[in-house]
């Protein structure tokens, strides 16, 4: 029972896909008061997401693939943290493999992380008594249906678990029935985050992301072409508030288990270019593709609860934002081709 | 390449090859092919194949899916050649159903539908076979407003990921996400079969499924329990039926996506109820039992496609089927009653 177990220092926190897009902004935020176990296989995710926190002595990466089994307790370089006394307090579970570019070479893996790898995580949970986070993903409501703008947590999921998108969709649902499968029969804290549209720094640059190839493009001054045939709805949270919400929600009661967490303001796809075009300094023009067919708009997020249970809303300006994350796509591109 | 080394027989592997359908599975594919039964008698019982097990063409391996299953380490199937004849069909039926121990069997229900699936579609792989597998009707969702029969294009429809229920609901969804995404990436040939509501000799007895206990009861002089109440209605297939239609569905050339097999006829159950009690001249009485959370109405199957593409159809009658089911349990009696004292 690690968790009647005195702390006798810093809480132990495991972080899995730690080294992605937004585990990395998580172990940069909790860092601070815990030791942060970083567990990432880099199959989508970049090291130099934590390179910077490589010397910190609160922090330690592993390289491990969550689908195969792993024991915390066998690494020399965890020693450190002492797990067999003071066991896990926390797991953030992100560990994904996401790729809008080379997705087909990821389905089978994703499959595999969304059975094989989320039970692992679970039995060290159940192993450590540690309170879990799981990150799911606002793809289980599917898109928009009719003048619905936003969907609650108890808004029906309704998706075809056979497309292409079967392994993504349907695979972060049977994670949900597993996590909470696992809370019912351990008796574990479990909490699902369901993550809506997110922005900023580390979002991969060359994937074939809708704003970082629009960032790239102003960026070349080349013109944007918006992967529709006509304006479309959009919501956008900056990474920094996600990662706020999902501490909060870790922090929440025993009963708070599923929250949505996202934007709740919708701008239009034009003007998000627009602003990069501005913020860009650059001469593209924003056009639509007129053989695209029209985009179907993703529902953004009813976060009442989120507001009343965890006094979460987000607070970053689009346009701040936005600045941000061309910054880094900025010295990103740089970085690239300076080597 | 598994095609080309058949010296006689195919040899066809079925997955939880000792349950209720598996084993009248294992019946019929005796009559053409080499049968490797897997099991782990989670919810299946060692009876059921028991008349198999001398059969030199039929071989029976006690084996948990949920560890990777290499059927050339068994001395016992040497004799299939399986090295170089491999294995050419499979069907995977191994998923623990039961709806009075549900609660017992969360977690291997959760891995039957995710560790399993992956280590019988690596298998599909390895030996480039032809898989069927066993998916069913909750994938579906709940019933919906009476008469409506579900389509095969409707299996998106809403089931709470987030249920007690969620395990097997959720999981099925999952385990043809795991055969549509084998498909894909791997070209493994896989089939999806969705069984609807299916009854007949060896549906284990006095956990939930009602109908073996009616038989027994009724036999018995005892009360025959319905769990739920009179407007509680169902639509019933024969296990041969659904044994015909899996072969049928691995017979065909090319893959049709999924498939329902089930009956679209509803009836009260309470009226298969009394039928029984009439075929067996019994005189006891239906009471009405709270619900078990694991038996459901279930939805109806619309079954065109099953007739245009296959030429399937159910045949067995209900009271064709009933008195085989009753004349089962009458020449099984001693040894059922037997393994309910054990």
């Amino acid at each position: 029972m690690a968790r009647e177990r005195p702390i006798f220092e810093k809480k132990n926190i495991l972080v899995t896909g730690g080294a992605g897009f937004i585990g990395s902004h998580l172990c940069d935020a909790l860092i601070g008061d815990a030791h942060v176990i970083c567990l990432d296989n880099f199959s989508t995710s970049h090291v130099g997401n934590i390179e910077h926190l490589l010397q910190n002595p609160n922090f330690e990466f592993i390289n491990q693939d969550v689908t195969q089994p792993f024991d915390l307790e066998s690494y020399p370089e965890l020693e450190r943290f002492h797990i067999q006394f003071q066991g896990i307090q926390e797991i953030y579970h992100l560990a994904c493999p996401i790729s809008k570019r080379y997705f087909e070479n990821f389905k089978i893996a994703t499959i595999l992380t969304n059975s094989i790898g989320m039970k692992n995580v679970l039995d060290v949970a159940v192993k450590y008594k540690s309170k879990i986070l799981y990150a799911s993903s606002s793809a289980l409501y599917g898109p928009r249906k009719g003048d619905v703008k936003s969907v609650s947590e108890s808004a029906e999921s309704r998706i075809d678990h056979l497309t292409d998108y079967g392994a993504y969709d349907e695979g972060k649902r049977f994670s949900e029935s597993i996590l909470y499968t696992y809370g019912n029969v351990y008796g574990l804290d479990v909490k699902i985050t369901r993550l809506f549209r997110t922005y900023g720094p580390r979002a991969k640059i060359f994937d074939g992301n809708l704003l970082p190839d629009m960032i790239n493009h102003a960026l070349e001054n080349k013109d944007i072409i918006l992967p529709s045939s006509e304006d479309i709805h959009m919501g956008l949270c900056y990474v920094s508030d996600i990662i706020d919400g999902m501490i909060r929600h870790m922090n929440s009661p025993v009963d708070v288990t599923l929250l949505n967490i996202g934007s709740d303001q919708e701008h239009f796809l034009s003007g998000i270019a627009g602003s990069i075009v501005q913020l860009c300094g650059s001469s593209s023009k924003v056009k639509f593709d007129t053989t695209a067919g029209a985009s179907k708009e993703a529902p953004l997020p009813d976060i009442t609860k989120a507001k009343q249970l965890l006094g979460w809303i987000p607070l970053v300006r689009l346009e701040d934002g936005l600045r941000k994350m061309i910054d880094y796509a900025r010295s990103r591109r740089h970085q690239q081709s300076t080597f | 390449m598994a095609d080309k080394f058949i010296f006689d027989k195919k040899n066809v592997l079925v997955t939880g090859g000792a349950g209720f359908i598996g084993s009248h599975l294992c019946d019929e594919l005796l009559k053409t092919s080499r049968v490797i039964c897997l099991d782990n008698f989670i919810t299946s019982e060692e009876g059921n194949i028991d008349a198999l097990l001398k059969n030199p063409d039929f071989e029976f391996i006690r084996h948990d899916l949920s560890a990777p299953f290499d059927p050339e380490a068994f001395p016992e199937l040497a004799r299939f050649k399986i090295k170089f004849q491999g294995i050419q069909e499979m069907y995977h039926l191994a998923c623990p159903t039961s709806p009075k121990k549900f609660e017992q069997y969360k977690m291997q229900t959760l891995f039957a539908n995710s560790l399993v699936m992956k280590n019988v579609l690596d298998l599909a792989e390895r030996y480039t076979a032809k898989m069927v597998h066993a998916s069913t009707s909750v994938v579906y969702g709940p019933r919906q407003e009476d008469g409506h029969k579900f389509l095969e294009s409707e299996a998106g429809s809403d089931v709470d990921a987030l249920s007690p229920r969620a395990c097997y609901d959720e999981g099925k969804r999952f385990a043809e996400t795991c055969c549509a995404t084998y498909r894909q990436s791997h070209g493994v040939d896989v089939r999806i079969a969705r069984i609807f509501r299916t009854y007949g000799p060896r549906m284990p007895l006095f956990d939930g499924h009602m109908l073996p206990d009616f038989i027994t009861n009724a036999l018995d002089g005892k009360d025959l329990e319905i769990y739920g109440d009179e407007t509680f209605k169902t639509a019933l297939v024969y296990v041969t039926d659904i044994v015909d239609g899996l072969v049928k569905l691995m017979a065909l050339q090319k893959d049709i996506g999924p498939i329902n097999f089930g009956s679209d006829v509803d009836i009260p159950l309470v009226d298969v109820a009394q039928r029984i009690l009439e075929m067996t001249g019994s005189q006891s009485k239906i009471v009405f039992k709270g619900s078990l959370m694991f038996m459901t109405q279930l939805g109806l199957p619309d079954l065109t496609k099953a007739k245009e593409k296959l030429g399937w159809i159910p045949l067995v009658t209900l009271d064709e089927g009933l008195k085989k089911s009753i004349d089962y349990t009458i020449s099984h009696k001693s040894l059922l009653s037997f393994g309910q004292m054990g």
